[in-house]
């Protein structure tokens, strides 16, 4: 990856952040990065190459088991990394990290992805109302819009196990509520820009509801913690309210993955 | 080898030193808000700096000891009674089985801690006993003490493993006492001062907010907890204007979503300022407007709604400073206990 992709600016005294252009920048510190985004690509979309950038970097700085690199945490068009103070100066992990991604190359060995296939109960979306009269679409039409595609998950956070997934249907695409709802039940499934999402835990929120899952987001008993990683991918499978209450009566799950890499970035 | 909550107090929570290393998940660090006053009050009763204590926020528990043990109270000030007996703060002290320890009002501070010999043994969940409440993770059953609930003791002191030793050392551990002058203790009169290492999205805003956002007083507004402290009073921010990015509209504040530092300011719609703390949401879509720094965020977790604070411009080379001179005090009380 040329050097140009990319820049760090400092977060902490122990954490940097680093953010990646989609196509090369006229100057590495020109202003214009600090949209953080590719200034030519249009400003309110999201940025893919830049989010391929971001995956190859997390890909390569975790495989370079660097000693003294503590935590990664990948979004759209940014990393974060926090290093072992007494271990690096800032320079110095700066010029480590910078060596490692300039010698990386796209067409390394990609990790093993998946796909997880998620049950929903459209039916128990609580925002339908205003999310038909929004899209002005009709409940049928967007749950077949919501199902059609395959997500990729951009990243992870917020909350434990909370995956963005993207890239939703334009024609879904809703400004966020105006003011957040106090409660989103957990398992909630969420539509907000060009994102959708599962909530892994009841919290505040303020995306739109449109359908409930079983399928847990966050769970401590599980060896990885969360189902998904940066990567890989989701989609979403309808359900009636039956087969959802029986699920979670006889605790059967409806949901499956699949091994295999659906796409390449 | 026991501990009985007899009254909880508002938010009593098992913590230790935190959970590093699941961030990337949206797992944060948790662990005591103020570090220091955790590790101090383990050194006072002869455990490891990492084991397990309590913190409770402005308003004690009260607690009933099943067995001997020696405690200790630091961080804020809110006088200990042991069966009605005054006991100091930030001094180790023996209770005996069958004995209950109470609080009086908070008099300054926002955060107790209270640390006993061997340490809480609650279960370890993902290499920590730090309650990470809105994950249900860690500590006691993942929440808040409640009356009833029956806390363990570990072997998290020093010298559990040999019990000779240990009856030596008894003697030792009891009455130690951290100098007035090396306890850090919030002030109610004056502002705080929190340093602050600009940086992220500072450019965001115009040089004259940047100023503006330094010279203002602000407090501590009600919505501030382990998740985060917020501050109001201060001048809203102006921005310097630009298209938005992918994410999440015309609101100058918002960015394209990207992970939240420890520490982190962000300042949703320009106007109140969040520091994110221990158990810190991961990422989202809110600029930042710089970092509190590390050598601060203990003080953070001793703020009462309402208190005045005051953000101080500091480069790394101060940050690092601060950081240092922090380190060199807890060696210094390591150094008393030996």
């Amino acid at each position: 990856m040329d050097k140009s992709f990319f820049y760090f600016e400092v977060a902490s005294y122990n954490s940097l952040i680093l953010y990646f252009h989609g196509a090369k920048a006229a100057s590495p510190k020109s202003p214009a990065h600090y949209n953080s985004n590719n200034s030519t690509a249009a400003p309110n979309k999201i940025n893919q190459q830049a989010a391929g950038k971001v995956q190859l970097a997390y890909e390569c700085l975790q495989a370079s088991k660097l000693a003294g690199l503590t935590e990664l945490v990948p979004s759209y068009s940014s990393l974060w990394l926090s290093y072992d103070a007494l271990h690096f100066s800032q320079a110095e992990i700066q010029k480590q990290v910078s060596e490692i991604l300039e010698t990386s190359k796209a067409s390394q060995q990609r990790k093993a992805t998946k796909t997880l296939r998620i049950a929903v109960c459209y039916q128990l979306g609580e925002d339908w109302l205003s999310v038909c009269r929004q899209t002005g679409l009709t409940q049928e039409a967007i749950i077949k819009i919501h199902m059609q595609r395959i997500y990729k998950v951009y990243a992870i956070g917020f909350l434990p196990g909370f995956a963005y997934l993207g890239i939703l249907d334009p024609r879904l695409h809703l400004k966020r509520l105006k003011t957040p709802r106090k409660h989103v039940p957990a398992g909630s499934v969420a539509i907000a820009g060009e994102q959708t999402a599962v909530y892994p835990l009841a919290s505040p929120g303020g995306w739109h509801l449109i359908g409930k899952t079983t399928m847990k987001m966050f769970d401590p008993a599980l060896p990885g913690l969360c189902p998904l990683e940066v990567g890989d991918s989701v989609q979403f499978f309808s359900i009636s309210k039956k087969a959802f209450l029986h699920s979670i009566s006889k605790k059967a799950s409806l949901h499956s993955t699949s091994k295999k890499a659906s796409f390449t970035i | 080898m026991s501990v009985k909550i007899l009254q909880p107090g508002l938010a009593t929570t098992v913590q230790d030193l935190g959970r590093p290393g699941y961030y990337h998940l949206g797992i944060p660090l948790s662990g005591a808000m103020d570090r220091f006053a955790l590790r101090v009050a383990n050194l006072l009763v002869g455990n490891h700096e990492t084991a397990a204590g309590l913190e409770a926020v402005f308003m004690g528990p009260t607690l009933e000891f099943t067995s001997d043990a020696i405690v200790a109270i630091t961080g804020a000030t809110m006088p200990a009674k042991l069966d009605g007996v005054a006991k100091p703060g930030w001094t180790s002290f023996a209770v005996k089985a069958g004995q209950k320890l109470s609080f009086d009002y908070l008099r300054a501070g926002a955060r107790l801690y209270i640390a006993v010999s061997g340490g809480i043994n609650t279960p370890l969940a993902l290499g920590s006993r730090s309650t990470y409440a809105i994950g249900a993770l860690g500590g006691f059953q993942g929440r808040a003490l409640q009356a009833g609930d029956v806390l363990l003791l570990g072997q998290q002191g020093k010298q559990d493993k040999q019990d000779k030793q240990d009856k030596q050392d008894k003697g030792k551990i009891l009455g130690r006492s951290v100098p007035e002058n090396m306890r850090r203790i919030a002030s109610a009169s004056a502002a705080t001062s929190l340093r602050v290492l600009p940086g992220l999205y500072w450019h965001r805003i115009t040089k004259e907010s940047g100023e503006h956002f330094f010279e203002d007083t602000w407090k501590v507004a009600p919505e501030a907890d382990r998740m985060g402290y917020r501050f109001k009073g201060g001048r809203p921010l102006t921005f310097v204007d630009r298209k938005p990015p992918f994410g999440a509209g015309s609101d100058p504040s918002n960015i394209t979503d990207a992970c939240y530092p420890y520490g982190s300011l962000q300042v949703p719609g320009g106007s109140e300022p969040i520091v994110l703390h221990r158990d810190a949401v991961s990422g989202g879509g809110y600029f930042m407007l710089g970092t509190v720094i590390s050598a601060d965020m203990d003080l953070i977790g001793q703020l009462q709604p309402n208190v005045a604070v005051k953000f101080v411009k500091v480069d790394m080379e101060e940050a690092l400073h601060a950081r240092a001179k922090r380190k060199a005090l807890l060696e210094k009380i390591r150094a008393l206990f030996v």
